[in-house]
């Protein structure tokens, strides 16, 4: 509940600043390695967060500018996760980012974009065949996504080559999912380095 | 080398005797009644039980009470990847049939004068949980046992499905269900009309509870007790009764038709929940209960008479009594009830016009829906066509 307050709060303070402060650094460099770890879990929104825990994944990405400027890129994922009870999933999602600076090298950022989890299935499945029940593993199904995120940052990008570690939360509605079931809440809470290389 | 030949044989037959008395299923499980084996419907029956397996149904397990005694039959496995055939002694998953037992134990309260069926439900539940519920102090008892009270659904909650799915090994307690409806407003004026709603039975458990101490008891001293009903069980209590004695549970996740085994959430979102599922049984136990309260074993007549006061369905037709449903199949009435689940559906039924009780149980979730359900519909037609003919 408290990281939900925190999450918002953070947000307001962008918000806020975002819109009163000039882009001073105009150092920013595309394509960095953005490297994830991933905290997966089946939830609504802001909920049962502890779970989240439970499921962990990798991720690798990179972004690329509008603007020259980091307050506004395209960035692209590709995540795996394991979950033990839902089944384990591959993602792959772009999404536009705003990235207001909130002060003393800090950020916040918006998140909106589009993807497709090929989502497997938790135990062996089966299909039967002239009578017989054969397995076709754990036969998973292809989704398409949208994931919607909050995150906060750090990045000084006076360094040659600078890191930049932040955190997510994410929010992934899954299409389709069966067909009682139209869409489906994943959530994503991800910690992770934005590493922008020495040109 | 004839002293190593001796040591391979032997070990290979102690391996093969020790194989075979550590199977957890019996290769022909005891048949819980005599059964009539010249049964006039078998065939037909059977041939359509067969049907249901061919359209994508693991397993599927009937019993049927006539004037000609006691019939069973059995269809496809209890497990695929043990390939162990279904047979009449294994447990099923009746689902919310239980609301026809929770049902019984209110109204056997009622006829010890412990309850009024017309009394606002807050009268008699904690008011940790009346206080949150809209209109508790106007919604009756009886509006919860045919589901006129208008109050909304617990498991339509998303939170509830997203737990119940990422946390299988969570314990909700009957409180926890009621939390995800606390100050929602009534999905329509109560006693206005019958709408279906699981919500409504978890009260009624909770009701029995503040009564009686503890209604799963309650239903153990009042109904499987005097019946002896040695194979039902409420609650499911995993550890102690052992995965062998229950079927295994399919589900179709994606509507895709390919099934995977989801026993593990199967079991845990039946053993816990209360009122509107939880028990487990065999097909004929099944019967056994519902034919003792059909010959007034249960309840009094006039009583039995109250439950089979029916409030109509949309389309004006007879719908809900109290924990039990009517309905009109192939020009039969039919007293009893249905239940679906995550990897489980059944059917409980009497047929009072041809005197013949039935309840049949597959191993395949029916709650969302899957392409494996088309074929199984057709199938159904048939078995009851060959019940009733």
């Amino acid at each position: 509940m408290k990281f939900k307050y925190v999450i918002i709060g953070l947000l307001c303070f962008a918000l806020h600043t975002g819109y009163s402060q000039d882009d001073s650094v105009h150092n920013y460099r595309n394509f960095p390695l953005i490297i994830t770890l991933q905290f997966h879990s089946f939830s609504m929104p802001f909920k049962n967060i502890k779970s989240n825990f439970s499921n962990i994944g990798i991720g690798i990405g990179t972004e690329v500018s509008y603007n020259k400027k980091s307050n506004g890129v395209q960035q692209f994922h590709l995540i795996w996760y394991r979950n033990k009870n839902m089944g384990n999933g591959l993602l792959a999602y772009s999404q536009a980012v705003w990235r207001p600076s909130i002060g003393s090298n800090l950020y916040t950022e918006l998140k909106l974009g589009v993807g497709y989890l090929l989502s497997k299935g938790p135990s062996e499945s089966f299909k039967q065949k002239n009578g017989e029940w054969i397995s076709v593993g754990k036969k998973g199904k292809g989704m398409f996504t949208i994931p919607v995120g909050l995150s906060v940052g750090y990045e000084n990008e006076n360094e040659k080559t600078y890191v930049s570690p932040f955190a997510s939360y994410q929010l992934l509605i899954a299409t389709d999912y069966n067909k009682s079931i139209p869409i489906v809440p994943y959530t994503l809470i991800q910690l992770g380095n934005r590493i922008h290389f020495e040109d | 080398m004839k002293r190593y030949y001796n040591h391979i044989v032997f070990s290979v037959l102690y391996f093969l005797v020790i194989s075979v008395f550590s199977q957890k299923h019996p290769e022909r499980c005891e048949d819980p009644v005599e059964f009539n084996t010249s049964y006039s419907k078998k065939d037909a029956i059977q041939s359509a039980l067969d049907v249901i397996v061919e359209e994508g149904v693991p397993g599927v397990s009937l019993a049927v009470f006539s004037d000609e005694g006691w019939f069973m039959a059995n269809s496809g496995v209890v497990n695929i990847e043990k390939k162990i055939s279904m047979q009449s002694c294994y447990l099923q998953y009746p689902q919310s049939i239980a609301k026809t037992y929770m049902a019984v134990a209110v109204l056997q309260l009622y006829e010890q004068g412990k309850i009024d069926l017309d009394d606002p439900i807050a009268k008699y539940l904690p008011s940790s949980i009346s206080d949150h519920l809209t209109e508790s102090d106007k919604i009756s008892v009886r509006m919860l046992l045919n589901h006129t009270s208008g109050l909304t659904e617990y498991n339509f909650n998303p939170n509830y499905v997203t737990k119940l799915f990422q946390e299988p090994e969570h314990i909700f307690k009957p409180e926890d269900y009621i939390k995800y409806i606390h100050g929602k407003p009534l999905d329509f004026p109560k006693g206005s009309k019958y709408s279906y709603r699981n919500t409504n039975y978890v009260l009624l458990a909770i009701i029995v509870n503040e009564i009686t101490g503890d209604h799963a008891s309650f239903i153990r001293e009042v109904i499987f007790k005097p019946l002896g009903l040695r194979h039902t069980y409420y609650p499911l209590l995993v550890d102690q009764l052992g995965n062998d004695q229950l079927v295994s549970a399919y589900w179709d996740r994606h509507s895709q038709g390919v099934i995977e085994n989801a026993s593990k959430i199967q079991q845990n979102n039946v053993a816990y929940m209360v009122g509107d599922d939880g028990i487990v049984t065999t097909p004929v136990e099944a019967i056994m209960f519902l034919k003792a309260l059909m010959e007034g074993k249960l309840i009094k007549e006039a009583t039995l008479q109250e439950m089979l006061e029916w409030v109509k369905r949309k389309d004006g037709s007879l719908g809900y009594g109290l924990g039990i449903v009517y309905n009109n199949i192939n020009g039969f009435k039919s007293y009893g009830h249905s239940g679906g689940g995550i990897g489980a559906g059944a059917e409980l039924r009497y047929f009072p016009d041809k005197n013949i009780y039935m309840f049949v149980s597959i191993n395949l979730g029916t709650v969302t829906e899957s392409p494996l359900h088309k074929g199984i519909a057709p199938a159904r037609d048939q078995l009851f066509k060959a019940l009733l003919e």
